[in-house]
């Protein structure tokens, strides 16, 4: 693909809720082998233009359009990813099993291994924690390995070793299968850990006011969230959120 | 906090509580016998009835257990015909609101005249006190599955009747747990009250018995089965349902 051909494509973009306007006027692209961040504060309507660019809500204007298979798309929601008449071992399948791709075993079980689940895979979510819930939902995204990722606030409740994991697994993962995350967040140092461009949003309604192009290196691991540039990074965005 | 749930020992806790209260009102208040049969009379009496007594369980049992199954079905049935089309919402809801807001006396004689005064009238009444809940906890627990697990379902292309098997009817599980067993305690009270209508048998006949002779060892004996009756089926779905729980029973 080209960068003519996105994954991912918003054009104009504005939604309401009854008289309530939650997203403004949102124009963004996802290209192949890109990561987008949308980054804004708490209650913007993020989830909401999420769900807008996933085609699971219909905008009130404009056009959102996801330009690859919906089978192709990997989400994570905020809350309530895993279904909880699944145990863990289940859960983490699930994409592979609604898709019938193979389950790759030594992947899977390296999964379990690096993120603690080892020892849960017959638990039920009722059981876990969230931070638990989200490594889960994560992993089970890692499985499938699809050519979009789209996550929603997926890393709020995760430890940092972990969400340092996930992010790097996540970005390697992108190199290696040219594959795209487009993901919402409130935490600056996870956007700038994950993401190629932050997009920096503003309170409700959610219109994006600016397209920071990350600097640091496109191959990263969670060691840069403590160099010079990756502190730069943050304080740039933090400025810009600020003036928002 | 834990949810209140029956478990057998609580079962057995209550009842000694009520025995032993029971007890002290016969023996040291001194309540007189025709008011209240001393426990000892009422031991005796199922004793030398045993038959009668033990038909009278099983029949007004059997009623409810065969209503409660028929409202289950009919629940289910109707609930989700309620969800799914919109012209039923509007048509079928006035009617099955209407069946809970008619008094189950008034509509008793109608079942009676239609089905007789036998069994069957018995497990139809049994099953028209029973059905409201499942028939609300169905609808409401299909219309409440969680917008996130139907997304998941949508995005891997799953098509509508597979989100409705895989996703809502799962959903609605945790509302149905409860109203399940709220179900069960209703269709013993719809078996009972059905046999103050008519026939010369169960448990309510005999509480009709007792009542115009004063008879309190009848009287009581029959009110102790009706409520040993309920509590055993609600104990029974109790540990029925408690694996399910685990997985269904959280609210989503």
């Amino acid at each position: 693909m080209t960068p003519s051909n996105p994954l991912v494509r918003a054009m104009g973009v504005t939604h309401y809720y009854g008289e309530l306007k939650v997203v403004d006027g949102v124009n963004l692209s996802v290209q192949p082998g890109e990561s987008v961040g949308i980054i804004s504060p708490s209650g913007s309507g993020k989830s909401t233009l999420l769900r807008l660019l996933l085609g699971l809500e219909r905008p009130s204007e404009g056009e959102a359009s996801l330009l690859v298979a919906p089978s192709a798309v990997g989400v994570v929601f905020q809350e309530d990813s895993l279904l909880p008449w699944l145990n863990v071992a289940q859960n983490l399948c699930l994409l592979n099993e609604l898709h019938k791709k193979p389950v790759d075993e030594g992947r899977r079980n390296r999964l379990l291994k690096t993120y603690g689940l080892a020892d849960f895979t017959r638990y039920y979510p009722s059981q876990l924690s969230g931070g638990m819930k989200q490594k889960v939902a994560l992993c089970r995204l890692l499985l499938y390995a699809p050519h979009l990722y789209a996550l929603d606030e997926s890393m709020a409740n995760i430890d940092d070793l972990s969400r340092f994991s996930l992010c790097d697994a996540l970005r390697s993962r992108i190199i290696q299968d040219n594959s795209s995350i487009l993901f919402v967040t409130h935490n600056l140092t996870d956007a700038v850990h994950l993401a190629d461009r932050v997009l920096v949003g503003t309170s409700r309604p959610l219109r994006l006011t600016e397209d920071f192009v990350n600097p640091l290196p496109r191959r990263r691991d969670y060691q840069a969230r403590f160099t010079r540039d990756f502190q730069e990074a943050v304080e740039r965005l933090r400025i810009w959120i600020g003036q928002h | 906090m834990d949810r209140a749930t029956l478990d057998y020992r609580s079962f057995l806790v209550g009842w000694a509580v009520l025995l032993a209260l029971w007890a002290f009102l016969s023996y040291i208040a001194g309540i007189p016998e025709y008011l209240l049969a001393s426990p000892s009379r009422v031991g005796t009496y199922i004793q030398e009835n045993g038959d009668t007594v033990g038909m009278a369980v099983w029949l007004t049992g059997s009623q409810a257990v065969v209503g409660w199954l028929a409202a289950v079905v009919l629940g289910l049935v109707s609930g989700t015909i309620i969800f799914q089309m919109s012209w039923a919402r509007r048509a079928l809801l006035p009617v099955v609101i209407a069946t809970q807001t008619t008094p189950i006396i008034a509509l008793a004689p109608l079942i009676t005249l239609w089905f007789g005064y036998g069994w069957l009238a018995k497990a139809v009444i049994s099953c028209v006190v029973a059905v409201f809940p499942v028939v609300m906890a169905t609808y409401s627990g299909l219309a409440d599955a969680k917008p996130t697990y139907i997304h998941l379902f949508k995005l891997a292309g799953a098509s509508e009747l597979s989100i409705f098997w895989n996703v809502r009817l799962k959903c609605a599980w945790s509302a149905l747990i409860p109203a399940l067993k709220t179900s069960v305690v209703l269709a013993v009270i719809g078996s009972v009250v059905a046999e103050f209508m008519g026939g010369n048998r169960g448990l309510g006949f005999l509480i009709m018995v007792a009542t115009y002779g004063t008879k309190s060892d009848i009287l009581l004996t029959s009110v102790i089965m009706s409520a040993l009756l309920g509590q055993v089926f609600l104990l029974v779905l109790e540990y029925a349902t408690k694996p399910f729980e685990k997985r269904f029973g959280q609210p989503h």
